[in-house]
């Protein structure tokens, strides 16, 4: 295994590590606005680490240049899908959970 | 009506500005009342060159109505909001319309070419947001706008066409090579197409070579910075969900951001949400509503720690140095442990939010 083997699995890691904590936050956390943490934050960089990693595997300027792009298309588009989830939901009047509802569970 | 009052005129740097206040002259020479030349400022003032672009541009239409109206004819000018951050048709609208008031206008006279930056022509956001506004207002009858490009356009349109260019190029050149003649036709054709649709979509003003490279050169400390950021917010946050206890504390605030003009307002409400803890709800003009995961993340942001590094990237090394949003006075925790009265559930009092014109 060479060293840039190495570094790209390490990559893949990160990435599916960071995936993994998306998943669990969206699951764990209370409302649809600290869940909108999960999916933006853990999400994106998560799929950043998957895209260097793929970056350096195929190695050539293409691909490097297409992977960077993709990134830079993430990285705008993702706060802004949240932006307009949480928006939604503000305006629907969807309330926000703090932790004075933790000891009153179960009120929805 | 009462035919006392004046015409206030939104002045913009259109080719029928000159109509247009020859026709509110004559206007105003019926109805015996006073014309005023008013310009809003799109939020960049930090930039002196702009604002005597803008200070130009009423000049011209002071000329003008000077030449149109007889020596006695009350003509006032005034430039609206350089000392506040505007972003958006509805705040122009509304120092529009407070001028209007504090002077006792009461009517608008709108060049049919108007429009408040470099962007397509606003005239129907401005018109629609006059309709619901007690307030009287035209078209002037100029003869046709503009269809000839102007300079502006075309410096916009090639900025876009050689962005667009490069893109093609990165990504079919990359592919079948950059000197294949079919991809470099096709990339041409591509370019042309982008510069003639999007050159007044794309900017909100014109670029000019000295403040746009700083930018990109300011964009290239920005971005790692922001990567970082990023980073870090991840580890926090991934620490902050797999805790078996979950420590989170969220709150809900509002920050009216030091940034003008949509560009700025849009990257710090991103910037927000891909950084620790933080995400943006709703943007209402440069107000944004932020929730926070816990007490430090919202600290970050009341200090104004991604503000300022919005603030570089815009308007360079001046904009490191205004206080946070919480020393200004500019931060208001709505829901949350220091929410004033915090009714407990935290019943969301959305305010009626009005336009969706805040995203673009």
């Amino acid at each position: 295994m060479t060293l840039v083997t190495a570094l790209i699995v390490l990559l893949v890691a990160l990435g599916v590590f960071f995936t993994f904590v998306a998943a669990v936050g969206m699951i764990r956390l209370p409302d649809v606005y600290s869940r909108s943490h999960a999916a933006t934050k853990a999400d994106t960089l998560g799929a950043g680490f998957a895209i260097l990693a793929v970056a350096i595997y195929f190695g050539t300027v293409g691909e490097v240049l297409r992977a960077a792009l993709l990134l830079v298309f993430i990285y705008y588009t993702n706060p802004t899908a949240a932006h307009a989830i949480t928006r939604a939901a503000y305006s629907r009047g969807v309330d926000v959970w703090t932790t004075d509802d933790s000891s009153q569970e179960g009120s929805r | 009506m009462s035919d006392r009052g004046g015409i206030l005129v939104p002045v913009a740097p259109s080719s029928t500005l000159e109509e247009t206040v020859s026709y509110a002259v004559d206007v105003a020479r019926e109805t015996d009342g006073g014309i005023h030349l008013v310009r809003t400022v799109p939020g960049h003032h930090v930039d002196r060159g702009t604002l005597e672009t803008d200070e130009r541009v009423l000049e011209r239409a002071e000329r003008r109505a000077r030449e149109a109206a007889p020596d006695e004819f009350p003509v006032t000018s005034a430039l609206l909001g350089a000392d506040q951050y505007i972003a958006g048709p509805a705040e122009h609208v509304e120092l529009f319309l407070e001028y209007a008031y504090r002077h006792a206008l009461d009517r608008i006279v709108v060049d049919p070419d108007y429009s408040i930056d470099a962007t397509a022509p606003t005239l129907q956001s401005l018109e629609s947001l006059l309709d619901d506004a007690a307030i009287e207002y035209e078209r002037a009858p100029v003869a046709e706008p503009s269809v000839r490009p102007t300079w502006d356009e075309l410096v916009r349109g090639g900025v876009v066409g050689i962005v667009a260019f490069g893109f093609y190029l990165a990504l079919g050149g990359t592919v079948y090579g950059l000197l294949d003649p079919f991809v470099l036709g096709s990339a041409v054709v591509t370019a042309l197409i982008a510069a003639g649709l999007l050159r007044n979509v794309a900017f909100e003003t014109t670029p000019t070579a000295g403040p746009l490279l700083s930018t990109i050169g300011r964009g290239i400390v920005f971005v790692p910075y922001l990567l970082w950021e990023i980073t870090k917010a991840n580890v926090l946050f991934a620490y902050v969900v797999l805790h078996p206890k979950l420590p989170i504390d969220p709150r809900l605030d509002r920050v009216d951001a030091a940034v003008g003009s949509g560009m700025s307002v849009t990257a710090f409400a991103n910037s927000i949400t891909l950084t620790p803890g933080t995400l943006t709800v709703d943007a209402d003009g440069h107000c944004l509503l932020v929730h926070s995961l816990n007490a430090s993340a919202q600290e970050d942001l009341f200090d104004g720690v991604h503000e300022r590094a919005v603030r570089y990237l815009f308007y360079g090394r001046e904009g490191l140095e205004l206080p946070g949003p919480a020393e200004r006075g500019d931060a208001s925790p709505i829901i949350g442990p220091d929410a004033p009265e915090s009714e407990d559930g935290g019943a969301v009092a959305a305010e009626p939010s009005t336009g969706g014109d805040d995203d673009e």
